[in-house]
């Protein structure tokens, strides 16, 4: 087991109760009937009733869930023990059938054996794999002949500038980061918050950087046939602190909106 | 858009005898055999010997004489009067075989019907064109069921940046401009000098920005399948001052981060 991989486990452990209790992720909203998807996922997928659907990296499952009440059958996985548990809990509460399972994604092939009509990974998934030629393989494995995959996440370019402050306040974007992969990820550590904006988390957790280029390759890799890839021009977070949210719930740059793509989704197809 | 395309006609009948006479094209060493292609596009490409092969946009003819000499039976199309005709006269003067057609690629099927094993796009092209749905189905209506096309180009996220000066004084890298396509594009007025040297083109010009997933969704909906998509962090030339040259082009200081200059598909029909 790759180390970096069982730090992360621990720091989505740390995660899970603080992310539980945030407004952001709105637990009750989500008791009370709520579809937490993006009207991008719900549009790009398209009708999911009767299909079978397994979630890779699905944190508390509310996603998953979500895919359950639009009339999927549905199965999630997690790293976390903290996770899977309230997703379970979550589960048995609100009665809605789905099934979730602990593991890394890269072992899912030893404890589970099936194939799914969909494979689905939301926004903030990827920058947690280390290799995306075996992420690739995975979800290949657990497609039937036909099935689709799906992804929506940060675009790799939203990741490399930083704000910086003029003496008038007003923010400039400077490229600071790197847009291609480096295999060593980076460890980001000491007491922070997470991006809730709530309780200070203290376990260490590792990211890495993926470009374009490597997650199609690893999907063509897999024998999976790319049938679309699009990208936005907005974020699901605050990605820079100069960022406004918009009234439909996307952030936005004031100054250089659309120069910089925030999310990217891609859809894929196994023959 | 006829008058755009137009434009741009007029912009390399101008700029051509420039490039021919310029350090940059080195017309003399293609002359005494010279193989102007990059390595990536001879290694991405893999063998050409006895394909046909279709160059869209080929300028004058050097990079589609090259893989004349590497085996290929080429044919380039160039919208550019001037550009065809040097193309034209190299070809005859060095016995290269090679065939070349004045046209605007959209119009090629007004004076081209046949099919070739590879269609084939180099640096510096699809900025000059306004659509890239109407270009994916020209790329797939010349290739051979079973037929490649390839492509190497400068990557759209290069555009978007700009050098200016950060509140501490020091140079940084900023997205001025719009990394998503305008269908309207942007005129130049001329007056601009060309990429190869100092000397000054008159006539306008007229750019379009395209993003990597319009050109890759263009390319699928044509009825094409991506075999790869490959960026490089490096570019033929010092797009910005904090770049230094390394044995494979053109790269940023490291502080600076990366960001991908080039970039490559190859798709089958």
């Amino acid at each position: 087991m790759d180390k970096r991989i069982e730090i992360n486990r621990r720091n989505w452990n740390e995660r899970t109760p603080i992310h539980a209790a945030s407004e952001m992720y709105n637990v009750e909203g989500f008791k009370a009937g709520r579809i937490t998807l993006t009207d991008i996922e719900v549009d790009e997928i398209g009708p999911v009733a009767g299909k079978s659907l397994l979630h890779l990296q699905c944190h508390f499952g509310m996603d998953t869930m979500s895919w359950a009440r639009l009339g999927a059958e549905v199965t999630g996985v997690d790293i976390s023990d903290a996770s899977i548990n309230l997703a379970k809990e979550l589960d048995a509460e609100l009665g809605l059938s789905a099934r979730f399972i602990r593991s890394n994604v890269y072992d899912l092939p030893k404890v589970l054996d099936e194939q799914f009509d969909i494979v689905y990974t939301a926004l903030g998934a990827l920058c947690w794999l280390p290799d995306m030629t075996r992420w690739a393989q995975v979800i290949a494995r657990f497609l039937k002949p036909g099935g689709t995959f799906y992804m929506l996440d940060e675009h790799p370019a939203g990741r490399v500038f930083t704000s910086v402050e003029r003496s008038d306040a007003s923010h400039d974007l400077e490229l600071c980061h790197p847009y291609f992969p480096d295999p060593q990820g980076f460890l980001d550590e000491g007491e922070r918050q997470s991006y809730t904006g709530t309780d200070t988390i203290k376990t260490p957790v590792y990211e890495w950087q993926h470009s374009i280029s490597e997650i199609i390759n690893a999907l063509t890799s897999a024998e999976l046939k790319i049938e679309f890839m699009h990208e936005f021009p907005f974020s699901f977070f605050q990605a820079q602190p100069q960022m406004r949210r918009s009234a439909d719930g996307w952030w936005r740059l004031k100054r250089y909106d659309g120069n910089i793509p925030f999310m990217l989704s891609i859809q894929a197809t196994k023959r | 858009m006829d008058d755009k395309f137009e434009i741009i006609r007029q912009n390399w009948n101008e700029r051509t005898p420039i490039h021919a006479a310029s350090d940059f094209y080195n017309v003399t060493g293609f002359k005494s055999g010279d193989i102007t292609l990059t390595k990536t596009e001879i290694e991405e490409m893999g063998s050409v010997v006895g394909k046909s092969l279709l160059h869209l946009q080929c300028h004058f003819g050097m990079d589609t004489m090259s893989w004349a000499r590497l085996g290929a039976n080429a044919t380039g199309v160039d919208i550019s009067d001037a550009a065809i005709a040097l193309a034209r006269e190299l070809n005859e003067e060095l016995g290269l075989n090679a065939r070349f057609i004045r046209s605007n690629i959209y119009d090629l099927p007004d004076v081209l019907d046949e099919q070739f094993d590879i269609v084939y796009t180099a640096i510096g092209a699809l900025c000059w064109l306004p659509d890239m749905e109407g270009w994916a189905k020209i790329v797939a209506r010349y290739m051979k069921p079973g037929g490649t096309f390839y492509i190497l180009d400068g990557h759209p996220f290069s555009q978007t940046l700009e050098t200016v000066e950060m509140p501490d004084g020091s140079l940084g890298l900023t997205p001025l401009h719009s990394y998503f396509p305008d269908p309207e594009g942007i005129t130049y007025p001329g007056g601009d000098h060309t990429y190869t040297g100092p000397e000054v083109i008159e006539t306008p010009s007229h750019e379009w920005q395209h993003s990597m997933s319009e050109i890759v969704n263009a390319i699928i909906d044509a009825g094409l399948q991506i075999q790869f998509l490959n960026e490089f962090p490096t570019s033929g030339y010092r797009a910005f001052p904090p770049m230094s040259l390394h044995e494979d082009g053109w790269r940023l200081d490291e502080h600076h981060g990366s960001i991908p200059f080039l970039f490559s598909i190859k798709a089958t029909k």
